[in-house]
């Protein structure tokens, strides 16, 4: 599982949880992965989208003007599982060997 | 106003290299982020550069072939600006560009097919190798010669004999409207409802020039045929014909950036280029004699040249308003 997977992973949950506006997810996340510059996290919520995993609403905002929202899809919670799962056996491993 | 200039280069950026939907989708994602950003200075420290976002978001195949198919819109209105410069060797010059186009044509869209559905670098590198001799092979056979051959029957059938060499130039009409439509496709369910007052004033402003060429050229034939020997044509259609070979260039841009119906401007521009190469050209072949150098009667030959100008503006138009759905 790459890197690239465990943020993917980190989107879909905050996704599952709550719809996000990207300024929300990227500032979550870049916490998060420090090392990771938020135009290559930003790609990663693009790819999502562009994947089917998710997909952007606008919402309405108190007193603001209106904001692109993401919500999870129906694929994207079997994305999220089988990302999820995967990261489960990863750790098991990873916690069998002691690290 | 920093931060507008920060979010502007990068929605031109996304314009640029992203596919129209979703660079609209970036731009309303990025106006969104650089709200809460404080200003350009955090925006390039935490993003980099306006155009790294994108880089990051685009597909290299996808920015390739649009800068293909640039090239190759380029390429049809420059030709025959060229020919304007060059004078005389015009004729020899647009046959071999016409060839170069084919070819680059068949070339540009076998890589892309190739490109699109191989996964082997070794046998991608062996197809790029035999299209490129493959390409070379089909330029040595002059293609434009054997298509123009090919309709020489059906081009009888019309007009009753071959069309003089000099006007296979208006090639390059149509196949910049083909490849114009085959690239931004057509807006079908999306369409925009409304045209932008920009875009009607650049295609007002192109079609006055064509107008005034094409009114002066018939004038000359039909009311006053001393005015057609002012050296001064000459200059004004090389000035008119790097005017609109630069509107040319920015529609393109604009139908990629902006409303892909730009193009219908770019087509016009086209053909108002051909326009001056042909009263250009006839300027420099004008005998007033009654004969000219093919032998023909001068009321014949007025006749013919004057078919050729009202048929290019006819399918320009023709493809212009296609451009337009």
């Amino acid at each position: 599982m790459l890197k690239k997977d465990l943020i993917k992973l980190s989107m879909l949950h905050l996704l599952t949880v709550n719809d996000r506006y990207g300024y929300e997810v990227l500032s979550v996340l870049h916490r998060i992965f420090t090392d990771t510059q938020e135009s290559a996290i930003y790609a990663l919520l693009r790819e999502l989208c562009r994947d089917k995993y998710t997909e952007s609403y606008m919402g309405e905002t108190s007193g603001g003007p209106a904001r692109k929202y993401y919500r999870i899809t129906e694929s994207g919670r079997e994305k999220y599982n089988q990302l999820a799962e995967q990261w489960r056996m990863i750790k098991k491993f990873l916690d069998e060997l002691g690290i | 106003m920093k931060r507008l200039g920060y979010f502007k280069k990068l929605s031109l950026a996304a314009r640029w290299f992203l596919p129209q939907d979703e660079a609209e989708s970036v731009v309303d994602d990025y106006r969104d982020i650089l709200r809460e950003i404080g200003g350009q200075e955090e925006a390039v420290k935490r993003f980099g550069p306006p155009w790294k976002p994108v880089i990051e978001l685009s597909d290299r195949r996808k920015v390739l072939r649009w800068h293909s198919f640039l090239a190759l819109l380029i390429f049809c209105a420059l030709v025959p600006v060229i020919d304007i410069i060059l004078e005389g060797t015009g004729f020899y010059f647009s046959n071999s560009a016409g060839d170069l186009l084919l070819c680059g044509i068949v070339y540009l869209f076998g890589l892309d097919v190739i490109l699109g559905g191989l996964n082997s670098k070794v046998i991608t590198w062996v197809s790029v190798v035999v299209l490129t001799l493959a390409g070379i092979f089909l330029f040595m056979l002059h293609p434009l010669e054997l298509i123009s051959n090919l309709l020489a029957p059906l081009k009888r059938a019309v007009f009753g004999r071959d069309f003089p060499i000099c006007f296979q130039i208006e090639y390059f009409i149509i196949t910049g409207a083909v490849i114009s439509m085959v690239y931004l496709g057509f807006g079908g369910n999306k369409r925009r409802k409304h045209i932008k007052k920009s875009l009607i004033l650049g295609f007002a402003v192109v079609l006055f020039v064509i107008a005034c060429v094409y009114g002066f050229v018939m004038y000359c034939f039909y009311v006053d045929f001393s005015l057609m020997m002012h050296f001064e044509i000459i200059t004004a259609c090389e000035i008119a014909a790097v005017l609109l070979f630069i509107g040319a260039l920015l529609s393109v841009i604009m139908a990629k950036m902006f409303d892909y119906r730009w193009r219908a401007v770019y087509i016009l521009c086209i053909m108002g280029i051909v326009i001056c190469f042909e009263t250009h050209n006839l300027w420099w072949n004008m005998n007033p004699s009654i004969y000219n150098e093919y032998g023909m009667p001068t009321t014949m030959w007025v006749k013919e040249v004057t078919t050729f100008f009202t048929w290019d503006l006819g399918y320009g138009l023709v493809l212009a308003a296609i451009s337009l759905l």
